[in-house]
């Protein structure tokens, strides 16, 4: 997964998060503090996520016996 | 307002009070949510017998003058608590109420009275008025806010106005909740989280003050 395909997924996360949180307590004003630690989990929830991702597909392809494709080089000019 | 001990109006469903023991910024803060969340007793139309009715302890000889400085110019809610909380809020009344309460403590209120209750908000409701008992019996719902964040005050504050609206007060099923204790946690956790904001905005104004500089020249 690129870079980009994490930051935006991070964003979207911090955002759902940021939106459950004011349905959730709408008396408490979503501040600087607040915001951060929603971005925080974002990149965290994404982050675990992936691993656990690239951990299951590794988990597959042994119990398979089958091992990815080596990646190809790339030719030097 | 309670502008005396055993001021209370008679044939009121429940009895509440708000319990401050010293001025400070966190006891403003709960004022002003009570101030903004909590309607004026005029303002229902329900029967008495069917209202809860929350007293602010207000020293007696100022009274007149909070009604007066009210009327001249209604200012904005934190502005009016912040002058209630150091100039008219009455603190040896509300420093009387809990000792009435610690007088004969419940088990468990032991724990609370032993300690020397200096931080607060603390919200104290009886079926009667209880503000001249010497010793307060249970069942009494006591809600103490020393330990919540005060950006958490207006939740905790919509769910005691819940909770006095169950059939059992004292259960306390609408004040210890997992959902105000995981706003705890995070309100807590935002704290922690609050040096990263301020680091990555000194990082930011350190990279783009150089460059508009350099841009400039």
């Amino acid at each position: 997964m690129s870079k980009i395909a994490l930051t935006v997924f991070s964003i979207l996360l911090a955002v759902a998060y940021g939106v459950a949180f004011s349905q959730t307590y709408p008396d408490v004003a979503v501040t600087g503090g607040l915001a951060t630690l929603f971005a925080v989990l974002g990149i965290a929830t994404v982050l675990v996520a992936f691993g656990v991702f690239k951990l299951l597909v590794w988990g597959a392809s042994r119990k398979t016996g089958r091992r990815a494709a080596p990646r190809r080089r790339r030719r030097r000019a | 307002m309670l502008p005396a001990i055993g001021n209370e109006a008679i044939g009121y469903g429940l009895y509440s009070y708000a319990i401050l023991t010293t001025p400070s910024e966190r006891n403003t803060k709960f004022l002003v949510e009570v101030i903004k969340s909590i309607p004026g007793i005029k303002e229902a139309a329900a029967d008495l017998n069917r209202l809860n009715i929350f007293y602010i302890p207000i020293q007696e000889e100022q009274q007149p003058q909070f009604v007066k400085e009210l009327r001249a110019k209604p200012a904005n809610f934190t502005v009016l608590a912040d002058h209630f909380g150091t100039s008219f809020y009455d603190f040896r009344m509300a420093r009387a109420i809990l000792d009435h309460l610690c007088g004969l403590p419940p088990d468990t209120m032991k724990a609370l009275c032993r300690t020397d209750l200096s931080r607060g908000p603390y919200i104290f409701t009886y079926a009667t008025p209880a503000s001249r008992l010497n010793a307060v019996p249970p069942p009494y719902l006591f809600v103490d806010l020393s330990k919540v964040d005060p950006r958490a005050f207006g939740e905790v504050l919509s769910a005691f106005r819940e909770q006095v609206k169950r059939d059992d007060v004292t259960d306390r099923a609408r004040i210890d909740t997992l959902r105000l204790k995981i706003l705890q946690i995070a309100l807590t956790a935002s704290d922690w989280v609050e040096p990263i904001e301020n680091g990555v905005q000194h990082l930011v104004s350190e990279i783009v003050h150089p460059a508009a500089a350099a841009s400039d020249k």
